[in-house]
């Protein structure tokens, strides 16, 4: 027994000194910016990534974060049907050929560069030749061109960047291209994708129907154990030397584990990062964001989505087939009483369709902003034939101005449709609110049966105005009915386009029109707040709300 | 007896054929399918009618059901999840056992609690001890079970420290959630065994007994407790169904892994052939436990054999 304890220890030791532990020192000091709550990647100009909190110690080996995570993945498949949860998993266990950075911009990662053809109809990417799966096998040319023809394959809307793609195919080794039949512009957003996460072509093969539940990629961690309906525990991968762009520590991540566990509720959340049984939580709720402000354990961080929170017009049924009838409802929305009262002051109010973050938003969108002005709102209804009846309540050729506004159950989408309904009916506008849970909503959407509609869209490309704003897309995803032939032009071009900053200007000038057109009120820019204990020190946040634990690290306390 | 048993049997299988078809039918109804859940938010027309197609989605109603009904006659094959691939049938049992375990330690909490609080109650009947007792167990019958399951673990989690916030794997994991789903139970016992005792305690054969010269302790013993229980089995039988359900609410507070988080995001998800077995599943212990329950009641009242068998 004693011997066993003594030859226990100088393994120890002996780890101690040859691990990562040993190269670490060289990391920690000098990568401190200035803490996120103040750095706040609010702009989008903001400093690339920025790290956390100050100089940290002495790097220790070993140690586990444990995240909670409100919806079980029902598979860890890349190519699987996007769903809640994994999207938050996938890229600890899978790695990319390009890195999205906090100012969307792309880094070399699987990939150490690229090669755009002149004629934008192919690319040529060179793959580090130094990178193996988790089962062994080499991640090479032959693997990348499997991954992406089985995510086309897939079917999956996460895959609809890849839809102009014709091939890829292996050069040789270690050079892979892809080709297309005319430029893709949302190819890169694409890649960087954790759905684009690059598969083991053996274990896929290997696995069939399972590779969803025992998953091999490349990533910094692999799965050690996946118990349904608890908890999905992943293990440091020790072969790990690709960390992306904005990781210094070059090799094997710090940390023992990685662990999510399954809690539905926000409540226990909460209460469980309070406990300090788990470490990260998202946080949606203002009142919950209040009472972590007064925790000090816990330090809360402000993360953009790429998201939007719109009030949507159905253009395809009367009376809002009238832009000016959609121009005075959007001029009745009192966006500033919305983030005041229904979000505790959190957000930001929106005026263009493009998030803020996202390429092709430009400040100077405000001035075609349909801004907050009920007097202009009623003149406009006014013009339109609109009159007060007896009660107050608009009313054109006997028919009363009754809508009905369309939203999903989540918060706070309820309160700020019950704002919406106060706000309408000062300017005598009936509006009646129907909630259901997302699928249900998304249905009644898609067939176009509401008047109004609150909802939100978390993309991360430009391209999101084709999907939801191109009239070839109406009757599946553009809801509203809305359809102008420049505003189409302009969005065909942008997704062609593959320089970005003249891709931005055609979604610049789109958006004036559509601000015109008014099938949308943009209302605010939400704000999602990552809770995480102090005890977890060192990690990255990465675009999309990504969380790098490449080089985290626990104190123990 | 066997007849009796055989009859009861034909009885529920032709009960889950018509609890089966009905859930079949309601989650038709009910607008968005797994296409839906499976292609995104946004997916186009063409990509939903390929999904569908992929899963037989676009088939009537009937062809499904009659799908369903000869793979679990013939196969004994309750499909798989549409959304996942997983077999039903592996994804019950994974769920099930959790469940099982909290409706257990809940219904045994609420047996010994409940029989002790209420005898304590009856012998004491009028007294202060009495009304205290009913009158938290009208309480504890009225709080809403979530909300008792927040302030338990604000108090014995977060101020104590003593228990688990969440999750489940130790004994202590069980504690919170199982006190929260006992709470109502102990509440709805203790007031049923002390009426029952009350009843039997005035009844004539008691009074024999007593006349008889049987000392009090062996009173309430054979005479009292012995007819009293018979209503609280029947109860406790139902009961269980209802801990079953009110299960699935504790679960989600607690992130508890068991079978009603699954049948949530089943119905979330539109992924029928999970929610037919689930539900199928929960039909057969309703089944089981009232054929327990009145076989129980047989062997401990003559009387109710012989009119029944």
């Amino acid at each position: 027994m004693r011997t066993m304890f003594v030859l226990a220890l100088l393994l120890l030791v002996a780890l101690a000194g040859c691990g990562p532990a040993a190269q670490a020192p060289s990391v920690a000091p000098t990568a401190a910016p200035p803490a996120p709550t103040e750095a706040a990647p609010v702009a989008p100009t903001a400093a690339p990534a920025a790290p956390t909190v100050a100089p940290a110690p002495t790097p220790v080996l070993g140690g586990t974060v444990t995240r909670a995570i409100t919806a079980e993945p029902t598979s860890l498949d890349p190519h699987a049907a996007p769903g809640s949860g994994q999207n938050v998993i996938l890229p600890y266990i899978f790695d990319t050929l390009v890195f999205r950075d906090m100012d969307n911009s792309y880094q070399p990662y699987l990939a150490t560069g690229w090669e755009i053809a002149p004629d934008g109809k192919s690319v040529t990417f060179t793959l580090r030749d130094d990178v193996t799966f988790h089962d062994g096998t080499p991640l090479n040319a032959e693997a990348v061109a499997f991954t992406f023809k089985r995510f086309k394959e897939a079917k999956t809307s996460a895959g609809e960047g890849l839809a102009s793609m014709t091939d890829v195919e292996a050069l040789d080794d270690y050079t892979v291209r892809f080709t297309f039949t005319e430029p893709s512009a949302v190819f890169f957003s694409t890649l960087a994708t954790p759905y684009a996460g690059i598969v083991s072509p053996a274990a896929v093969e290997a696995a069939g129907d399972a590779f969803g539940q025992q998953p091999v990629g490349s990533g910094p961690f692999k799965v050690a154990a996946w118990q349904q309906g608890t908890e999905v525990v992943l293990e440091r991968n020790p072969d790990y030397r690709w960390s992306p762009a904005p990781v210094t520590n070059p090799g094997a991540p710090y940390l023992d584990r990685v662990v999510f566990k399954v809690i539905p509720d926000a409540s226990t959340q909460l209460a469980a990062l309070q406990a300090g049984e788990v470490d990260l939580i998202f946080v949606n709720s203002p009142n919950h964001i209040e009472k972590l402000k007064a925790d000090p354990s816990v330090e809360l961080i402000e993360t953009r989505l790429n998201s939007l929170i719109y009030l949507g017009f159905n253009c395809a049924k009367a009376p809002l087939d009238e832009v000016e009838v959609r121009q005075a409802l959007s001029h009745a929305v009192n966006k500033e009483e919305i983030l005041a009262v229904a979000l505790g002051g959190t957000g930001q109010v929106a005026f263009a369709p493009m998030a803020p973050t996202l390429p092709g938003f430009d400040p100077g969108l405000q001035q075609y902003e349909l801004g907050y002005d009920p007097a202009r709102a009623s003149a406009l209804l006014t013009e339109a034939g609109f009159a007060p009846g007896a009660d107050g309540t608009l009313t054109r050729n006997g028919q009363p101005l009754n809508l009905t506004l369309l939203t999903f159950a989540r918060a706070p989408n309820e309160d700020v449709a019950t704002l919406l309904q106060s706000q309408l009916k000062a300017i005598g506008v009936n509006v009646t609110i129907q909630q259901y849970d997302t699928p249900t909503a998304a249905k009644a959407a898609t067939e176009g049966q509401y008047d109004l509609l609150l909802w939100r869209y978390d993309r991360n490309d430009a391209d999101v105005l084709n999907v939801n704003l191109h009239s070839s897309r109406i009757g599946s995803s553009n809801r509203f009915g809305y359809s102008n032939p420049r505003v189409d032009e302009l969005l065909d071009q942008a997704a062609r386009e593959l320089n970005e900053a003249t891709r931005a200007s055609y979604y610049v000038e789109a958006q004036k029109l559509i601000m015109a057109d008014a099938p949308w009120q943009p209302l605010y820019v939400p704000v999602d707040v990552l809770a995480i204990n102090k005890r977890v020190q060192n990690y990255h946040l990465a675009s999309m709300g990504r969380i790098l634990l490449n080089e985290a690290q626990v104190l123990t306390q | 007896m066997a007849g009796y048993v055989l009859r009861r049997i034909g009885g529920a299988v032709l009960m889950l054929l018509a609890v089966s078809l009905i859930v079949f039918a309601l989650l038709d109804v009910v607008p968005g399918d797994a296409a839906q859940t499976l292609a995104g938010d946004l997916a186009s027309q063409e990509q939903l009618a390929a999904v569908r197609r992929e899963l037989g989605l676009d088939q009537p109603l009937l062809v499904r059901y009659a799908r369903f009904i000869e793979g679990v006659m013939f196969r004994g094959d309750l499909g798989a999840s549409v959304v996942s691939g997983r077999p039903v049938a592996a994804l019950l049992a994974e769920r099930f056992g959790a469940t099982l375990k909290l409706a257990l330690a809940a219904l045994g909490m609420a047996l010994a609690a409940g029989l002790l609080v209420g005898t304590l109650a009856a012998v004491r009947a009028g007294g202060y001890l009495d009304l205290a007792v009913m009158a938290a167990a009208t309480l504890g019958e009225s709080l809403p079970s979530f909300w008792v399951a927040l302030l338990l673990i604000q108090l014995f989690a977060l101020r104590l420290g003593w228990l688990p916030v969440f999750g489940a794997g130790s004994p202590a994991h069980l504690v919170l959630p199982a006190v929260t789903l006992a709470l109502p139970a102990i509440a709805l016992l203790s007031r049923l065994v002390r009426s029952c005792l009350l009843d039997v305690r005035s009844a004539d054969f008691v009074r024999t007994a007593r006349a008889k010269g049987l000392g009090p302790l062996l009173v309430w013993r054979d005479h009292i407790f012995r007819n009293a229980i018979l209503p609280v089995i029947t109860i406790l039988g139902l009961y269980l169904g209802h801990i079953l359900g009110g299960a699935f609410i504790i679960e989600t507070i607690f992130a508890w892994p068991g079978l009603g988080r699954l049948v949530v995001q089943a119905i979330f998800d539109r992924d029928v052939p999970v929610v037919v077995g689930a539900v199928l599943l929960i039909a057969v212990i309703y089944q089981v436990l009232n054929l327990a329950v009145d076989l129980i009641h047989a062997w401990l009242d003559p009387r109710v054999g012989h009119e029944a068998i």
